[in-house]
């Protein structure tokens, strides 16, 4: 952390970092968990819960122009039809909506109120992702934003952003990017980045 | 206002900054999926504590620290769910 902005003063720091570490110990203390249940959740959370899930998602919509409209259509239905990890519907998961990008269509996921992240797809959002002032921003003039940080779209390309909330958690389907026909699933997984389905990158560059 | 400058060079970046972070991340997670709490009790806390903060003047409101908010969020659904008060139990099941 360089930056004024982004500045953590270290006795707010330690006092938070102290805040959490009493409250594991009285937890355990009490029996309301145990010494490994945070490692366990984070070990299986980290291992399993990342954007390959997501990435899985967008290659099959890719290749299979059916399940493309069964993803956008009903969502948590069509990901149950595909091998993923358990717990895909827990915290965080639940209420999954895909929207796909498309000639002349971009999409762009925010959430105004708190980072209501599709974790289970996505993995963990980049830090800057959750800061108000991209949030506000990226509400009020996507377009900017989406050319500040290198996603140039063509003029009559319409943008839709769209608020993540308790009840609906957005990802977006990237489009296939071309000269990609002979790809292999996994070389097209390769090009799936989390930014590319929250819609602030492009699927690809294709090398 | 300007984006923060890490957004267009730094897009690959950990997703904590620190350790506590991370274990706060984890409890506040761990706590739900042992069924606890709802996901969305401790969803609604959080977006209260944003809230306050967000309704807060600039003068008189701190910087934006993410995870402050979440640990005050995780600490107001803990008490809300007597987790700490309630008789100790046994067995992991609800404290509804």
């Amino acid at each position: 952390m360089t930056s004024g902005q982004f500045f953590y003063p270290n006795d707010r720091e330690a006092s938070s970092a102290a805040k959490v570490a009493a409250l594991e110990s009285l937890l355990i203390e009490k029996g309301v968990i145990t010494g490994q249940t945070v490692d366990k959740v984070l070990s299986y959370f980290e291992s399993e819960m990342t954007p390959l899930n997501g990435r899985k998602i967008v290659v099959k919509a890719w290749t299979d122009p059916e399940f493309a409209a069964r993803v956008v259509d009903d969502t948590p239905a069509a990901i149950a039809e595909l091998n993923l990890p358990e717990g895909m519907a827990g915290a965080e998961g639940e209420h999954l909506q895909a929207v796909a990008n498309g000639p002349g269509v971009h999409n762009l996921i925010i959430c105004t109120l708190c980072s209501c992240f599709p974790w289970p797809v996505l993995g963990l959002p980049p830090y800057w992702y959750k800061d108000p002032v991209f949030r506000s921003r990226a509400a009020r003039e996507p377009r900017k934003v989406l050319g500040e940080i290198g996603v140039d779209l063509p003029e009559d390309t319409e943008i839709k952003v769209w608020d993540s909330s308790g009840h609906s958690r957005w990802f977006v389907i990237p489009e296939r990017p071309s000269g990609t026909d002979d790809f292999t699933d996994e070389m097209l997984m390769n090009l799936v980045t989390t930014e590319s389905m929250i819609g602030v990158a492009l699927a690809g560059p294709v090398s | 206002m300007r984006l923060h400058e890490t957004c267009t060079t730094d897009q690959a970046a950990p997703h904590f900054d620190h350790e506590w972070q991370r274990r706060a991340f984890g409890l506040a997670l761990a706590l739900s999926e042992f069924g606890h709490y709802d996901w969305s009790d401790f969803q609604q806390s959080l977006i209260e504590t944003i809230g306050n903060w967000e309704d807060t003047p600039d003068a008189e409101r701190g910087e934006w620290r993410y995870y402050d908010h979440w640990v005050t969020a995780l600490e107001k659904v803990v008490a809300d769910h007597h987790l700490l008060t309630a008789p100790v139990r046994a067995t992991g099941d609800s404290h509804d």
